[in-house]
């Protein structure tokens, strides 16, 4: 089969492999994830090369423990029946000699095994895991008994101490040891504990873990860990020396280093931790949220109690805490430094010291029998004389140590808080670091190591075995010299150089044994499923998880170290971890049930490889777990995002509901006498809108001919009659009242009286106007001379008052037979008034300011004696009068002015009843009145006359037409009955 | 040849142009027509421009604007007035036309009450007095045809009805008479004034017969 090669390292691979033999890199497409694929479980244990080399190292040791098989088949009957990676890092792979250098030094010391050793199947882990008496750390404490009753016990006492409620003091008492231990490397900062691991994009953490790793800087300089500490605010924290070599475990909680919230929730998955310990159910919830572990591993495990503490319990009392917070830890405002760290870490000289007798465990338990909490019992002087070398190595540290800068101290406090808080119980408790106590607390080290007097090979090297350790001098605690956090690459690497085989606790060796690596992502959640459905007495029970916590005689018994330090592990690893945190083992992680065929996405969008550890989020398990099930198939694949490939994952029922929202009707709600009321209204209108229907006739001979005719006839008749001038048709010499009235009214007048002439009519209707009015202006102009002011509502009306005095003879001279009325002095045109009603009214009320001009002849409207309305509008005589008589109201000067009405024959029956009440002095209508007043005025000026007989022969023919017409309507009429009549 | 004869050449035209409906609507028709309503319309104008905007509001703004200077608010008025043209911007002329309006209606409305209602209705009442009157029975019918005239054209248009057994709505059998009787008022009225307009219409023509033959003739006669 033709080579491969490595897209990522170049490197030619066998066409069998799917991943590099070298770097790890997938090398077939479908060893990836892309978007729209069935949910399938995969190895990302590939990633372990990348892993800093001590991880590895850890997880190989884990896996030649289990190799060994030094755990009872009952503790880890739960991981068989699992079928899962015991230990959380078991699936890391160790990958030495590629990235050694990325390994600080003090993890190389504690991790000495770097051989990579080849996956095993996976052992049984112990239900007692190691960490699970973190959980149990409110169970009452069995200092000796425990020891006594369970011999066998894998788990250290001292461990179980662990899962006791954090004790400041106890914390700070290996935060001291570890600073000494960092004083006794003696060496500056500059030291590279780490070289650059291979980058992957989803391996930003190691990135930032190298980074930090080579901040020599930041390695030299003393750093605060504000989250270590989960009851210390960041403020308080000083710094601390060799906390950044353990950034990978923040950025591995996905934490952000200048976030010591974030850091503080980082850390939660330990909380998680204690409690998946305590109650082997716990994770019940672990199949449904794959994504908790993520939560659990950066979830904050307990809110931050604020308290005062010095640097050294900041960095390393999660150590104290490993070494037995038992007693729950009283608050106190802070502690001396140099105090914390000296006695507490004698457990560590312990180890260091492999060889020499170590105290019985009877101090420790003892010391936590005397139900002191936060008052650890003074450490003997052997075990403080065995961590001597640690408290030089402390001193040493310490010396170079300087506060930290805020942002330091906030990186590195969530650098280690997650460490610290595995000894943290339920709740994070103010730290009381006193210098005798966390001695005291930490002589169950001491006792440890002596009680481990035949050193396992795997015991962790570099706190026995270093040169700098080996001696331990006086701790520089004491003299109040500034605790440096151990863990300081530059200061671990000597460790590393050491036989710490003798001198590494049980734990630390377990946890460096190398365990059969299993895809921890995958089983651990499967586990967590699996256990989630158990029900709580099924599960492991609690003794099988551990110890006591507070059994401290467990620490002095060798014998038990190894079997306790697997268990540890594996309740270490046994968190329900990524698989790109566990090995790849194909067997174990996939079953050919689980197997899901993938589905080719056919969207738009390129396939995205998706990163191993979102990949490892995808809620895999629970699909898998749920496939099958009835209803699950016809649920939509999702086709995008992480949950691409998965079924059923998002529910399937649309939100809300599908039903439509009631339609309300919005027909009127009428009763039936309203809407009957309603019908015999429209009935009616109906029938009076109704048009009657029309016998058709012909076009020709109904309408034109009879148009016609009736034009000429008029024409010819009418014509004649003006023609010939005929004067033949009497006018009657009576006159109405509302005439007489006008005639009484104009010789009422006082002579040259100014007098307002109101033309308002069309020039269509000129020569009726004309006609009707030309004998009232002769009139009035002979018998009363007046000043006549001519004055037009109507634009086109100002123009016709020159015609009407032409037509009446008035502006003619008397040569002409006229009365020599001359324009500007007996007459005058004042123009056009506008405004219709509103220009009326103001005219009425100021004349001058609406006529402003000296033709007015007056400044007041009641110096005019009389008015005389010409119109043949019935709507603007109508104004004039309304207006008229409401000045008249207004002013009573204008009570005796006359008002008569000149009026177009259709105009005058509209205007009448103004005459008739009274409003108008009289009222001359149409023609027929005109040719009367003219005949009474002495046929002056004659117009009417010889319109008359026109006038009276055209009224007759409209009358006879109209019954001519009538008549015909009537014939044929009776003529359409009788046809009726005789066809029916 | 004199403006006269030209006028009564002009009138004669077009007299005769406007009679060519009787073949119904047509070009000669239309043409005198849409002079007749051009020329007002721009004599109008001319009207207004002669009689209100020059001696009202330019002259007096242009010889003293200090004194007049409050005119300048009609001028802006008036101007608001062409944003109507634009519909864009025709609510320009919203303001302009609301005082016009508005000033109106008042006017109007005080005029109707106190010109015509109240008059008209007094007048209504006083007709009934047959004191002074020289022939009070005369007077009296007259009142009484007043009255039943104006009751019965209202009774006119009262559409109270009840349902027919068939249905059908069905006035009360008095509200029927009252209403026919209503209706024949209304009848006679509009017969009254449909003969004025005729009576104008026939002067009217005869003014334009009486023009034609004049102007004939002066053409024969000339």
């Amino acid at each position: 089969m033709a080579d491969i090669q490595c897209p990522s390292c170049g490197k030619n691979n066998p066409g069998f492999l799917d991943v590099c033999q070298f770097c790890q890199t997938p090398l077939t497409p479908d060893s990836m994830v892309h978007i729209g694929d069935k949910p399938t479980k995969k190895n990302t244990s590939e990633l372990e090369p990348i892993l800093p080399e001590w991880l590895r190292d850890v997880r190989q040791q884990a896996r030649e423990s289990m190799e060994e098989g030094e755990l009872p088949p009952s503790a880890t009957q739960p991981r068989v029946q699992k079928n899962e990676a015991p230990d959380l890092l078991a699936g890391l792979a160790s990958q030495k000699g590629d990235d050694e250098e990325d390994i600080p030094d003090w993890l190389k010391s504690i991790n000495p095994v770097t051989k990579p050793k080849e996956s095993e199947p996976s052992t049984p882990a112990p239900a007692n895991d190691f960490f699970a008496q973190f959980s149990e750390s409110k169970a009452p404490p069995a200092p000796s008994q425990s020891k006594a009753e369970e011999p066998e016990e894998e788990i250290p006492s001292w461990m179980s101490g662990l899962s006791q409620p954090q004790e400041p003091a106890e914390k700070d008492e290996l935060s001291e040891w570890f600073t000494h231990t960092s004083e006794e490397t003696g060496r500056p900062a500059p030291a590279e504990p780490s070289a650059p691991a291979e980058e992957k994009e989803d391996l930003s953490w190691l990135r930032e873990l190298e980074a930090s790793a080579k901040k020599s800087e930041e390695l030299s300089a003393p750093k605060q860990d504000a989250g270590w500490d989960f009851g210390t605010p960041p403020a308080s924290f000083e710094p601390s020396t060799s906390q950044d070599d353990l950034n990978w475990l923040n950025t591995l909680g996905g934490s952000s280093e200048s976030a010591p919230p974030q850091a503080q929730e980082d850390l939660g998955w330990l909380k998680d931790f204690e409690k998946s310990a305590e109650q082997p159910v716990a994770p019940s919830s672990a199949p449904e949220e794959n994504l908790d572990w993520l939560n659990a591993l950066g979830g904050a495990a307990e809110p931050a109690q604020p308290s005062p503490e010095s640097p050294e319990k900041n960095d390393l009392r999660w150590l104290d805490t490993l070494g037995g917070a038992v007693e729950p830890a009283q608050p106190t405002p802070s502690a001396p430094p140099a105090k914390g760290g000296t006695g507490d870490l004698s457990w560590l000289d312990a180890l260091s010291e492999t060889a020499e007798p170590v105290q019985p465990a009877s101090a420790t338990p003892a010391a936590q029998d005397d139900a002191q909490p936060a008052q650890p019992e003074p450490v003997q002087p052997s075990a403080s004389n065995e961590l001597d070398w640690l408290k030089e190595f402390a001193a040493s540290t310490s010396a170079e140590s300087t506060p930290s800068e805020p942002e330091q101290a906030v990186s590195s406090s969530g650098d280690l808080d997650w460490l610290g808080s595995l000894g943290a119980s339920q709740g994070s408790q103010p730290e009381a670091a006193e210098p005798s106590p966390q001695q005291d607390d930490l002589s169950w080290l001491n006792d440890l190591a002596a009680t481990s007097a035949p050193p396992s090979p795997s015991y962790a090297k570099p706190f026995g075995t270093t040169d700098e350790l080996t001696p331990p001098p006086p701790p520089q605690d004491e003299q109040g010299v500034p605790h440096v956090s151990p863990f300081v690459p530059r200061r671990t690497a000597p460790l590393g150089e050491t036989n710490a085989d003798d001198t590494m606790p049980d734990w630390l060796k377990s946890a460096t044994e190398e365990k059969p690596i299993l895809p921890l992502g995958a089983s651990a959640l499967e586990q967590i499923r699996e256990t989630s459905h158990k029900p709580a007495d099924e599960s492991t029970p609690p003794s099988a998880l551990g110890p006591a916590p507070d059994d401290w005689g467990v620490f002095s018994a060798p014998a038990e170290s190894p079997a306790l330090t697997n268990q540890d592990v594996d309740s270490l690893f046994s968190m329900e971890m990524p698989d790109w945190l566990s090995k790849s083992q194909p067997e174990m992680s996939e079953t050919p049930g689980q197997k899901v065929e993938i589905v080719s996405s056919d969207g738009s969008l390129a396939p995205v490889e998706l990163p191993s550890w979102v990949q490892a989020m995808r809620p895999v398990e629970a699909v898998l777990a749920e496939t099958g099930v009835s209803g699950t198939e016809t649920q939509p694949v999702e086709k995008e995002g992480p949950l691409a490939g998965l079924r059923g994952v998002i529910p399937f029922a649309p939100i809300g509901s599908s039903r439509r929202p009631k339609a309300f009707s919005l027909k009127l709600q009428a009763t039936d006498e309203q809407q009957a009321g309603a019908a015999l209204l429209d009935q009616i209108l109906a029938g009076e809108t109704q048009p009657r229907p029309v016998a058709p006739a012909s076009a020709f001979t109904s309408q034109n001919v009879l148009r016609w005719s009736i034009a000429g006839l008029l024409w010819v008749i009418l014509g004649a009659i003006l023609f010939l001038r005929s004067q033949w048709m009497p006018v009657s010499p009576f006159l109405p009242p509302a005439v007489s009235a006008v005639s009484e009214a104009v010789t009422s007048l006082p002579e040259r009286s100014p007098v307002l002439v109101v033309i308002d009519y069309e020039p269509s209707l000129a020569g009726e106007m004309e006609a009707v009015s030309g004998p009232l202006l002769d009139q009035l102009v002979l018998a009363k001379a007046p000043r006549l002011a001519f004055l037009s509502t109507s634009p086109t009306s100002s123009a016709l008052v020159e015609r009407l005095l032409a037509r009446a003879n008035i502006n003619k001279s008397l040569a002409d037979g006229g009365l020599d009325y001359v324009a500007g002095q007996n007459y005058s045109n004042l123009g056009y008034l506008p405004g219709g009603s509103t220009g009326i009214l103001g005219f009425v009320s100021q004349p001058e300011k609406f006529i402003p001009s000296e033709a007015l002849q007056v400044t007041k409207f009641s110096e005019y004696a009389a008015v005389i309305l010409l119109t043949d509008n019935a709507d603007s005589g109508r104004s004039w009068v309304e207006q008229l008589d409401t000045a008249k109201q207004a002013d009573p000067a204008l009570a005796a002015q006359t008002l008569v009405l000149v009026t177009s024959a259709q105009a005058g029956p509209l205007l009448q009843p103004y005459v008739d009440s009274g409003q108008a002095a009289g009222m001359i209508n149409g023609l027929v009145d005109g040719a009367r007043y003219e005949y009474v005025n002495g046929s002056r000026p004659g117009t009417a006359r010889t319109y008359w007989d026109a006038f009276s022969v055209g009224i007759f023919l409209a009358i006879t037409l109209i019954v001519l017409g009538g008549v015909w309507s009537l014939m044929t009429g009776i003529r359409a009955r009788r046809v009726n009549s005789g066809q029916e | 040849m004199n403006i006269e004869l030209i006028s009564a050449i002009v009138g004669f035209t077009l007299t005769l142009l406007v009679f060519s409906y009787l073949f119904g609507d047509n070009p000669l028709f239309r043409f005198a027509v849409y002079l007749f309503i051009g020329v007002s319309s721009g004599y109008a104008a001319a009207v207004i421009w002669h009689y209100v905007l020059m001696p009202k509001l330019i002259t007096p703004l242009m010889n003293d604007p200090n004194r007049n200077i409050l005119l300048i608010v009609p001028l802006v008025l008036s101007f608001s007035l062409l944003a109507k043209l634009l519909p864009r911007i025709s609510w320009l002329g919203a303001f302009a036309m609301a005082i016009l309006v508005g000033v109106g209606a008042a006017a109007a409305v005080g005029g109707a009450l106190l010109g015509t209602l109240i008059p008209q209705a007094q007048a209504s009442i006083d007709a009934f007095g047959l004191g002074g009157a020289s022939n009070p029975f005369a007077k009296l019918g007259e009142a009484v045809v007043m009255l039943a005239g104006t009751v019965l054209t209202l009774a006119a248009f009262h559409f109270g009805a009840k349902r027919a057994p068939d249905g059908t709505p069905k006035r009360n059998v008095l509200v029927e008479w009252v209403a026919w009787f209503g209706r024949l008022f209304i009848a006679i009225t509009f017969g009254v004034l449909f003969a004025g307009v005729y009576l104008a219409a026939l002067v009217a023509m005869i003014e334009r017969l009486g023009s034609i033959i004049q102007f004939i003739l002066q053409l024969i006669g000339s």
